[in-house]
């Protein structure tokens, strides 16, 4: 079963100031699944077990994009610091 | 504020971007990877070595590259279809039912045992014995069902924060249209070749996976999501081959046969479709086609025929498989091992050598004729690292009166502490257990 879900959450913050980023768009691959970070800047994506791209986008910030390997089974832990445009 | 008032605990609003509203429809993504990226790898739940058909060879344990004396000797030996003395049809039907012993080592909730059944055509062929230029020929089409993807998993998988339960369904098979050829090149010499086309014909070439997942999970502070994922996986399989295969008899009761099934680059049409629903919210569906290549390993044998009487034969078969060389290239050009689903660089698959050994001893009575046949076969599968092995017996019977002949026989197939391969990254094995009946029906004309 090699291509069961993986997941990954973490908390989005501010690389200057470290605060939690709310609404910053979330997503694997680029695709058309989105989630929004909360209030606390957390998030969880599901995806496919497998070799993907978490892509961060927030308006008035740069584009976050970084490798990560979903495991099936597994919640995968990654911080996302997102720096100021 | 919520949009679900009613509930105790309403799912937090920010899950979803309200952009994502526009994907609530299909997406249509050509040539996109998305989530196809992730490896699917062959599971084939069949014995995955190219072995041939018929209730009478696999009676004999499938030792029969030496022998190879009837219409499947194009699935065999093709170099053996010259000993066809007048021309015959042949159907083979199959009923298979597998256990999967499940082992999860660190999630004994998981530890289950799966059972799955299936019936269906083995083969079937129609063979013509001619004399061209005062040399024996025979010309055969056969129609053979080699690799079986059946399977079905139900489990559950807890671990800190999440709680998964699976549902895996996975169907389809890999047929092959062989048009043979045998040629009596001299009288103690024999060779053959069989033309193997690897498309839709009488059933769909190719399988296919769906995995539903429903999941609680916990997100990095704790609050409770409810995520079901839904991913079907399609492969449509095509692409040629040969066999190629020599029968040469040394004595008068001693026959030498010898087989090279070549390698080939099938094409794969993979249509994946994932469904994602971050519930209570709609889900989302997404479907990707993608242009794929499976490298197919080459295979090669030698069997040893002995006939003691015409009441008594004996067989042996010893043949390879070059695992190392079954290669899943994707839609960019990555190549993956389909067994394991690691990157080729990453992957250690090994060759396997398969020893097939039987007898076949007839009673004759006037008007009929019964066989008794049994055999044994060690019958490794590739693995990460090295193989997996299994074993199995075989007993087999039958009757002929006049022109048409019935047979059939049984199989078991066992695979101890197997399967490392299908589950990453959890630690895993499986017991598998696998109780195969054939039925051939022939008529000589």
């Amino acid at each position: 079963m090699p291509s069961s879900t993986g997941f990954v959450t973490g908390i989005v913050t501010d690389a200057l100031s470290g605060a939690p980023l709310e609404g910053v768009t979330l997503t694997i691959d680029d695709e058309a699944v989105s989630v929004s970070s909360g209030p606390r800047g957390q998030y969880l994506l599901a995806g496919a077990a497998g070799n993907h791209t978490l892509v961060a986008r927030k308006s008035g910030y740069k584009r976050y994009a970084g490798k990560i390997t979903l495991l099936s089974g597994v919640t995968k832990t990654r911080n996302v610091s997102m720096a100021p445009a | 504020m919520s949009l679900f008032p009613g509930k105790k605990k309403p799912r937090p609003l920010w899950t979803l971007f309200p952009a994502a509203v526009f994907f609530l429809s299909t997406v249509l993504v050509l040539g996109a990877t998305g989530w196809a990226q992730s490896l699917q790898s062959a599971e084939i739940a069949s014995s995955p070595n190219p072995v041939g058909s018929g209730a009478r060879a696999l009676g004999m344990g499938g030792a029969f590259i030496g022998v190879a004396d009837d219409a499947t000797a194009a699935s065999w030996n093709p170099g053996g279809l010259t000993q066809l003395e007048c021309p015959e049809i042949s159907a083979v039907g199959t009923a298979v039912l597998r256990s999967e012993d499940n082992l999860f080592p660190d999630h004994s909730e998981a530890s289950e045992k799966q059972t799955v059944s299936r019936g269906g055509l083995n083969y079937l062929s129609a063979a013509c014995p001619l004399v061209v230029a005062d040399t024996n020929v025979v010309a055969s089409l056969n129609y053979q069902h080699l690799y079986d993807f059946t399977r079905e998993w139900n489990t559950r998988l807890h671990s800190e924060g999440l709680k998964q339960a699976w549902k895996v369904d996975q169907g389809g098979g890999l047929y092959a249209l062989g048009i043979a050829l045998g040629v009596q090149v001299s009288p103690r010499l024999a060779v053959g070749c069989t033309l193997n086309l690897w498309e839709d014909l009488l059933y769909r070439n190719g399988w296919e996976q769906v995995i539903r997942t429903r999941n609680r999970v916990r997100d990095i502070l704790g609050d409770l999501h409810r995520v079901n994922h839904y991913v079907r996986n399609r492969y449509d399989f095509s692409g040629w081959n040969v066999n190629v295969g020599a029968l040469w008899n040394l004595t008068e009761h001693l026959s030498l046969g010898l087989v090279f099934k070549s390698p080939f680059t099938a094409e794969l049409a993979h249509r994946t479709t994932s469904v994602i629903r971050y519930l209570p919210y709609p889900a989302y569906r997404q479907v990707n086609f993608l242009d794929e290549e499976l490298d197919m390993p080459m295979s090669y044998g030698v069997g040893l025929g002995y006939r003691f009487s015409d009441k008594l034969t004996a067989a042996l078969d010893v043949s390879r498989t070059q695992w190392e060389d079954f290669v899943y290239r994707s839609a960019r050009g990555r190549e993956f091992s389909p067994v394991s689903g690691l990157p080729l660089g990453k992957s250690r698959i090994e060759a396997t050598t398969q020893v097939r050994a039987g007898f076949e001893r007839l009673f004759i009575r006037p008007g009929f004729v019964v066989p008794l046949r049994a055999g044994g076969f060690y019958d490794p599968a590739p693995a990460e690292g090295g193989h997996d092995p299994y074993y199995g017996f075989s007993l087999g019977s039958g009757i002929g009166v006049g022109r048409t002949v019935w047979d059939i026989a049984y199989q078991v197939r066992l695979g101890t502490d197997v399967g490392s391969s299908i589950v990453r990254p959890q630690r895993f094995s499986q017991d598998v257990c696998e109780h195969t009946l054939f039925t051939s029906l022939i008529v000589h004309f």
